[in-house]
């Protein structure tokens, strides 16, 4: 035994040092603290399916977060294998489980996915380049459901050339065809974009029509330009109405003295009918006209509205073209603190679920639940930590999925 | 067993003397280091607030405090653990070929042993691995001792206090030496010893065919690398993503046993039928 010393040595240096190393870092408290749901008023169930996405700063600690009811999980808490899995939307992670090998090698953005009845469509723009020559195309899966079978193809883009590059914003099947929304990146007028919808015949397994829905333009490099798609609670499902809102920053005209003079930002909601392939005309009311137009779902869109007084939510039928009712999410006194501006809007279930969030650090982010129908606030609560602390911390969610 | 053990710990023994150095050289050069830099840092902010009559709000605004963090970067620290890598790596090599060119051909002696050669493989592999385990242990160590002395040294207004944990978390060779979690440590040490063990088998290859053995050797260490890496190189060359993330990780460890084994396997062949003494 005495002659393995330096071999016995060497090992035991090892094992000790690394053990406790590990049953260290095994025992240590994490350096974040358990956030949970503080209520005000209300009843806490509205809050079972609710899940939240966001970051959580404080010196020198920056990290992202999951929340839900039952527990805070922090990015940087994760196992090796738990974080190799990523931060993806439950619905893409439930159709990976569903559909294991049709899910593999896809994008996980959900607006590339239309999960019907009897089929899975997905459509992604592939093979795009800023520079190289223009060779994007579409990539379609369709997966039929009960035969298990997948038809798959691609299409180059249409005048393809024109663009720098090519975003999925919708994926249907109407009719047994497959209608897919893009944003179009123009490649030569400054940063100007279009909004395009194509139709595709799965029997050709080729564009049978393509149709330019709006287009905003950028006239110089001064000129800011946005589509922004609203939010729909069901993205990957079956929805007539798909809305976007334009927006144009930073345009300047001459003043009479020949100064410039800057103009004010539009904004314009456009909102189109998948099912009818029309623009849906609509007949905004003064009040609204000025206001953010957030969300739609199959009948409804839905403004935000605030002045000093209150915040409201406004909702505009799109059949009678006439507003509803108005639900009233916050008032005087509550508007003191600055919001951040980010707050995240989302419906289900007849319900709206509201996350405000503050500028200023240790103010947390507030979250309400209210009855669309009734404008009966179910849940008001805010979000902060299990253990109150001194530290300037800043909690902000900016993505929620009801489940 | 017993006879694998003599070997390990003879080979061991072996290299003692510059593995000593290599120790004793690290804690040297990394203790002087945080005195050095921690001075350096001290005698700039004398110089700012007491010569110039900085403020020392001001002070710290422009230069920072001082943190740990900073010092694994400096070249006092990494030097030695540089110094300790090279050695070790050439010693991979060495450690074959002592025997081969050594005073006393030692390598007759060695084959010679009324014990199976592949043990003499193990061995070495062996003797490796726990050597640069031993080094890195000696490392972790020695971080708590550097980081105590650093604060015993900078006043606590211009010290940001830092646990060994997030020092090694925040930085990135760091955590690679020193894993956060143990399934990663045998992933990441595992890999190395792959690695050995492909070099070792090269190595064989060319004491076997000579000239022809340095290509055979090269070209079999190629195609190791290429087969576990292959379904890295489809996603990263092709952009084929077939597999999820925990499929991925399965395949790879499935392939670096095999190449592993395959390594070992082939290394066992060379020794015992074609190698030249």
């Amino acid at each position: 035994m005495k002659r393995y010393w330096k071999l016995i040595t060497v090992v035991m240096v090892i094992i000790l040092t690394f053990g406790t190393f590990y049953i260290n870092s095994v025992l240590s408290a994490s350096s974040y603290p358990e956030i949970e749901f503080e209520k005000v008023s209300g009843n806490e169930d509205v809050l079972k399916p609710v899940i939240l996405q966001g970051s959580y700063l404080v010196d020198g600690l920056h990290d992202r977060l999951k929340f839900t009811a039952e527990a805070s999980i922090f990015h940087d808490e994760l196992s090796f294998l738990e974080s190799l899995q990523g931060l993806q939307s439950p619905m893409v992670i439930q159709l990976q489980d569903r559909y294991r090998n049709f899910m593999r090698g896809k994008s996980s953005s959900v607006a590339s996915f239309y999960d019907g009845e009897e089929k899975l469509a997905y459509a992604n723009v592939v093979n795009q380049s800023f520079d190289g020559p223009p060779s994007m195309e579409f990539a379609i899966d369709v997966l039929n459901k009960k035969s298990n079978e997948t038809v798959s193809f691609t299409v180059p883009v249409p005048n393809r050339a024109m663009y720098s590059s090519v975003h999925v914003e919708d994926v249907q099947m109407i009719g047994g065809n497959l209608k897919i929304v893009t944003q179009n990146f123009l490649k030569y007028k400054g940063s100007g974009k279009e909004l395009h919808v194509y139709t595709f015949d799965l029997n050709q397994e080729d564009i049978s029509e393509g149709k330019r829905l709006a287009s905003v333009e950028s006239e110089n490099n001064n000129i800011f330009t946005r589509i922004d798609r609203l939010w729909e609670a069901d993205t990957t499902g079956k929805h007539n109405y798909i809305a976007f809102s334009k927006t144009k920053e930073g345009m300047v005209s001459e003043n009479k003295q020949g100064g410039a003079m800057e103009l004010e930002d539009t904004s314009q909601v456009i909102v189109y009918n998948l099912k009818k392939e029309k623009e849906v005309p609509l007949d905004l009311p003064k009040e609204l006209q000025r206001a953010d137009a957030y969300s739609i779902d199959d009948s409804t869109l839905y403004f935000k509205k605030s002045n000093e007084k209150q915040s409201s939510i406004v909702g505009y039928r799109l059949d009678t073209t006439k507003v509803e009712k108005e639900l009233v999410i916050s008032d005087s006194n509550t508007s003191k603190m600055q919001d951040s501006g980010m707050s995240v809007y989302r419906m289900s279930e007849g319900k709206m679920y509201i996350i405000t969030n503050y500028v200023e650090s240790r103010q947390d982010p507030k979250i309400r639940v209210i009855n669309i129908k009734s404008g009966e606030t179910l849940y008001k609560g805010k979000i902060t930590t299990k253990e109150s602390s001194d530290q300037n911390y800043q909690l902000h969610f900016f993505e929620m999925w009801i489940k | 067993m017993n006879r694998f053990m003599k070997l390990v710990n003879f080979e061991l023994g072996r290299f003692m003397k510059i593995y000593l150095v290599l120790i004793t050289t690290t804690i040297v050069v990394q203790i002087v280091g945080v005195i050095v830099k921690a001075n350096a840092y001290l005698s700039e902010a004398n110089r700012a607030i007491n010569e110039e009559m900085m403020p020392r709000s001001q002070f710290i605004a422009e230069n920072g405090t001082m943190d740990f963090l900073s010092f694994t970067q400096s070249l006092w620290f990494i030097g030695p653990i540089a110094l300790g890598a090279v050695t070790l790596i050439i010693y991979i090599f060495m450690i074959w070929y002592r025997d081969w060119f050594g005073k006393n051909t030692f390598i007759y002696r060695l084959l010679m042993l009324p014990t199976a050669r592949f043990n003499v493989y193990l061995a070495k592999a062996t003797a490796i691995l726990l050597m640069v385990l031993g080094l890195v242990s000696i490392q972790l160590l020695l971080l708590p001792i550097e980081n105590t002395v650093l604060e015993w040294r900078i006043p606590v207004d211009f010290m940001t206090p830092m646990s060994i944990n997030g020092v090694i978390a925040q930085s990135g060779y760091l955590g690679m030496l020193f894993p956060q979690e143990f399934i990663l440590f045998i992933l990441t040490y595992g890999a190395g010893f792959m690695s050995v063990v492909i070099l070792f088998t090269a190595i064989l290859f060319e004491r076997s065919y000579k000239w022809k053995g340095i290509l055979l050797g090269a070209g079999y260490g190629a195609l190791s690398v290429a087969v576990f890496a292959f379904p890295v190189l489809l996603d990263v060359i092709w952009n084929i993503e077939y597999l999820y993330p925990l499929e991925l990780l399965a395949t790879e460890i499935t392939l670096g046993i095999i190449v592993m084994a395959g390594a070992i396997w082939i290394g066992r062949f060379l020794l015992n039928k074609k190698v030249t003494v």
